[in-house]
């Protein structure tokens, strides 16, 4: 809801703000059109002046023209000549003057005749600016043909002059031919004037098609500058139009939101059993249907807010500081203690009729911005735990007599029980000592049998070789050699026998301390001890390791017994299986600073629902005369308690001269050192 | 409306304001060879996004006028004459030929008047029309022709029977085409251009009297824009100039 009303707020800004930069926008284009315009207009008045200029230039140009041959004809003498001379050098330094306002800038000011009476002329200004580096080609035109006329005067008047001198002297040929280079001169002067007017005429002709293309272009500019502005109106309105459908839209989406979300929360509110009043610390503003159905006398909460401005009006005085009533608590609202002390119980009690109703009242402040807040006051109507629980302390004080009772009989009881399992606890003890025996007899036996099969063989070789020996005697057939032969061959035999006994007495010595061994030393002793038994039962032993020396600590001898008793395992299953190819691997390897000692077997494997228990004491897959279920058992605790190591079996595959091979995998993990 | 046609008038409103000033040159060009000159100014224009203001009128007239005002950057004169007698001033500098003039007896189309030679000038039945001596380089030669051919009487008589005096070949031409006149003496090349063919046949007159006269645009020596100016000389001395100049029978 926050997200959508940020959204709305976000959207309604943006609007906002559209509309302010673009009625700127408006106001900034209008503000750089006028100042275009009046540019324009102030280059179309410089123009209307730089062509008036050039009317009075032309009309300069005429009067001159008019002044040039008055000069030859009406001006009969000296004196007459002299005042249109003077005329049009006047009128030569106004053309002069307009010529030179045209190439600066600057102001004109023309007299104008007027026959009105107390009005004899009337000033005329007009004023040019130049605004660019524009050069004036009428004035590059004009300004040496000015000069060229003010030659041309001084030439005719010179002539005139001439003439008259003749003329007064009567040299009459003189004369005639002076008379006849004027009219010579004065034939040469029309393409004069038509030339100088021509060149003022050109300013009046460019200024006029200036002045065409600068209205054509003030047009243009406007045309194009209503056109924005309309195209900015329009966009605007059309942004502002769809940007506040869509605030419209989105308002709309919202108002339902809050209509649905009002319906639930006054559904919620409505669900609770608990009177839940919310006000904002002056009166209250709502209230949810449990105030009503409990103040029965009102038929809705707009009723009930019109006569009381505060649930407080009903908190009944029970003399219980525990009880909140509506007084003053040392400078704070009775709302405010309750917010205050939130961490104790408070309570209340009003009349519902003639009932006195007691509840846990229970008031939170929640602030909806900086300024506002509202107060959340619930009340838990608890008369009816109040009436079972005074319930449950009678029948609570009956309890407690009984449970008395029964604590000194359950005390006797437990002191029983103690010598009991005091005594249980030594028979098991005594039990395991007789296990450990027995494990000790077992792994004996098996030493016994061992040696029974280790020695039979050379026995019954030193048997044979002896009673060779003793024929071979009685016949005289032997010979020294054959003797001392035979002998060596005993003496091997008896040899192999000591050592036999030497593994075994190994074997069966109680290692006292922990000591530093080798772990590949004990196995190979292991393997030599049951290797009789093995060969017998056609099972091959493979010894496989990483390294020459897998240096521990701890007992070696029950390692060996470890080992022999997981081999002895391994021959007991693999001798009931009709296989050529039996066999026992035993790697060992070195892992991070562990030694592994992996044994597996080709038998097939344990199955899957015996594995977990073979580590159980007394569990056996055996006949009852072959095993006593604790050879793993003994084990496991040996590897594990002794030498701070760990024993597990698991089923798995194994390779050996590349052929895949499949039993029971029993893992050995002892620290290296 | 479309949003490029607003966006493009934005532009164009943008551009007005923030316009910048084009480089000006003003050339100097006697009459007779505007036509040609207004042509290749046009491609200059283009080419250095220039201005060329042609400053029209006499040979004598111009030379005065960029004398005085000291403002421009290219003058032709009618005639080479005109810039080896004012050498001297120090105002024309570098100088491109870029063809010639050559005069000519101009007459009515299809000779009315049965005029044949220069002699005509001199007969009082027929209306002549010449150019002013000190103002056109077709004065300066038409004075040249006269005083060549009889010398300083025939010139005076021919001026003093002269209906009128001009000052330029347009002058001359219009009094032809509006029949004012019956003959007078002309630059050539000006009788073959269209406005001017069907109302006037020439009457060509012996080299001797009437050489062909070269047409030299000078370099100002206070030009401002050198580099244009140059830029100028150089395109109308090209092929490519001399093509426009042909055109107007310059060549």
């Amino acid at each position: 809801m926050k997200s959508t009303s940020s959204k709305t707020l976000y959207q309604l800004i943006l609007l906002l703000i559209t509309f302010t930069i673009s009625i700127l926008l408006l106001v900034y284009l209008h503000l750089v059109f006028l100042d275009l315009v009046k540019n324009l207009d102030e280059k179309t008045q410089n123009m209307k002046a730089k062509i008036q200029i050039g009317e009075y230039l032309v009309q300069d140009i005429h009067k001159i023209r008019s002044d040039f041959y008055e000069l030859a004809t009406t001006a009969t003498n000296f004196k007459s000549r002299q005042i249109v001379q003077n005329r049009i050098n006047k009128r030569i330094n106004t053309i002069k003057h307009s010529l030179e306002v045209l190439q600066k800038g600057g102001t004109l000011k023309r007299v104008i005749r007027l026959n009105i009476v107390g009005h004899d002329d009337t000033k005329k200004i007009i004023i040019y600016k130049k605004n660019d580096d524009s050069i004036s080609l009428e004035s590059i035109d004009l300004l040496p043909k000015l000069i060229q006329l003010e030659n041309m005067i001084k030439k005719v008047v010179s002539l005139l002059k001439k003439q008259d001198e003749n003329r007064l002297n009567l040299n009459g040929e003189e004369f005639m031919k002076i008379n006849k280079e004027i009219k010579r001169f004065y034939k040469k002067t029309p393409s004069f004037f038509i030339r100088i007017t021509e060149n003022a005429n050109r300013l009046l002709y460019e200024g006029s098609k200036e002045l065409i293309t600068l209205k054509k272009t003030i047009q243009s500019q406007k045309k194009q500058y209503t056109n924005l502005e309309l195209f900015l109106i329009f966009g605007t309105l059309l942004f502002v139009f769809v940007l506040g459908f869509i605030i419209a839209m989105q308002i709309n989406k919202n108002a339902k939101k809050l209509e649905r979300q009002e319906k639930s929360t006054r559904g919620i509110l409505d669900a609770q059993e608990n009177i839940v009043v919310v006000s904002n610390g002056e009166y209250m503003i709502d209230a949810n249907k449990a105030l009503v159905d409990f103040f029965d006398d009102y038929s809705s909460f707009k009723e009930f807010s019109r006569k009381h401005i505060c649930i407080c009006d009903f908190f009944e005085n029970i003399n219980n500081e525990e009880y909140i009533i509506d007084k003053d608590y040392d400078g704070l609202k009775w709302f405010e203690y309750i917010i205050k002390n939130s961490n104790k119980v408070h309570k209340v009690a009003m009349y519902k009729g003639e009932e006195l109703n007691q509840f846990t009242i229970n008031a939170t402040k929640k602030y909806l911005d900086n300024n506002t807040f509202i107060v959340i006051v619930t009340l838990n109507n608890i008369s009816k735990v109040i009436s079972i629980q005074k319930k449950l302390k009678q029948l609570n004080d009956n309890l407690e007599d009984i449970v008395d009772e029964k604590t000194i009989e359950l005390k006797r009881l437990n002191e029983t029980l103690e010598q009991k399992i005091k005594i249980e606890v030594e028979k098991n003890r005594e039990k395991d000592k007789t296990l450990i025996q027995q494990s000790r007899f077992a792994a004996m036996g098996e030493m016994i049998a061992n040696i029974a099969h280790q020695w039979r063989q050379p026995l019954s070789a030193i048997s044979s070789t002896s009673t060779a020996m003793k024929l071979q005697m009685q016949l005289n057939l032997a010979s020294k050699e054959d003797i001392i032969k035979s002998y060596d061959s005993i003496f091997k035999y008896v040899d192999f026998l000591n050592t036999t006994i030497e593994d075994f007495r190994n074997f069966f010595k109680k290692d006292k301390e922990k000591v530093e061994f080798d772990i590949l030393e004990t196995i190979q002793n292991s393997i030599s001890i049951t290797n009789a038994s093995y060969k017998d039962n056609g099972i091959d032993i493979i010894l496989e390791f990483s390294q020459d020396e897998f240096k521990t600590k701890g007992f070696p001898s029950e390692l060996s017994q470890v080992i022999l008793n997981i081999l002895n395992n391994s021959k007991d299953v693999l001798q009931n299986i009709q296989d050529e190819n039996k066999l026992v691997l035993i790697d060992v390897y070195k892992k991070e600073n562990q030694n592994i000692i992996k044994i597996y077997d080709n038998a097939g494997g344990i199955k899957e629902n015996i594995l977990p228990k073979i580590f159980d004491p007394y569990f056996t897959t055996k006949h009852k005369a072959q095993g006593t279920g604790i050879g793993l058992y003994m084990s496991k605790e040996i590897i594990e308690k002794n030498m701070e190591g760990s024993l597990s079996a698991k089923n798995s595959t194994f390779f050996v001269k590349d052929k895949k091979e499949f039993g029971a995998c029993f893992t050995i993990k002892l620290p290296n050192i | 409306m479309s949003l490029i046609k607003v966006i493009l008038s934005i532009f164009i409103l943008l551009s007005t304001l923030n316009a910048k000033e084009k480089p000006t040159l003003i050339f100097y060009c006697g009459t007779t060879m505007v036509k040609p000159i207004e042509e290749i100014a046009k491609i200059i224009e283009k080419k250095y996004n220039c201005k060329i203001k042609i400053s029209q009128g006499a040979s004598k007239d111009l030379y005065d006028s960029l004398k005085y005002s000291k403002i421009g950057d290219l003058y032709l004169p009618g005639s080479k004459s005109y810039r080896d007698n004012n050498l001297k001033d120090g105002f024309l500098k570098d100088a491109v030929s870029i063809g010639y003039n050559q005069a000519a007896i101009f007459i009515q189309k299809n000779n009315p008047k049965n005029i044949s030679s220069l002699e005509d000038f001199l007969n009082p039945k027929l209306s002549s029309i010449l150019c002013n001596p000190k103002a056109g380089s077709i004065g300066k030669m038409s004075k040249k022709i006269f005083l060549k051919y009889k010398g300083e009487k025939f010139f005076e008589e021919a001026y003093d029977n002269a209906l009128e005096i001009g000052t330029d070949s347009r002058n001359l031409n219009k009094a032809m085409l509006e029949k004012r006149a019956d003959l007078t003496i002309n630059w050539k090349a000006t009788a073959t251009w269209p406005e001017n063919k069907k109302y006037i046949d020439i009457i060509e007159i012996d080299e001797k009297y009437a050489p062909k006269k070269k047409l030299v645009i000078s370099l100002l020596s206070f030009s401002k824009n050198k580099k244009i100016a140059k830029a100028f000389m150089e395109f109308a001395s090209s092929q490519e100039g001399k093509k426009i100049m042909k055109k107007y029978d310059f060549l």
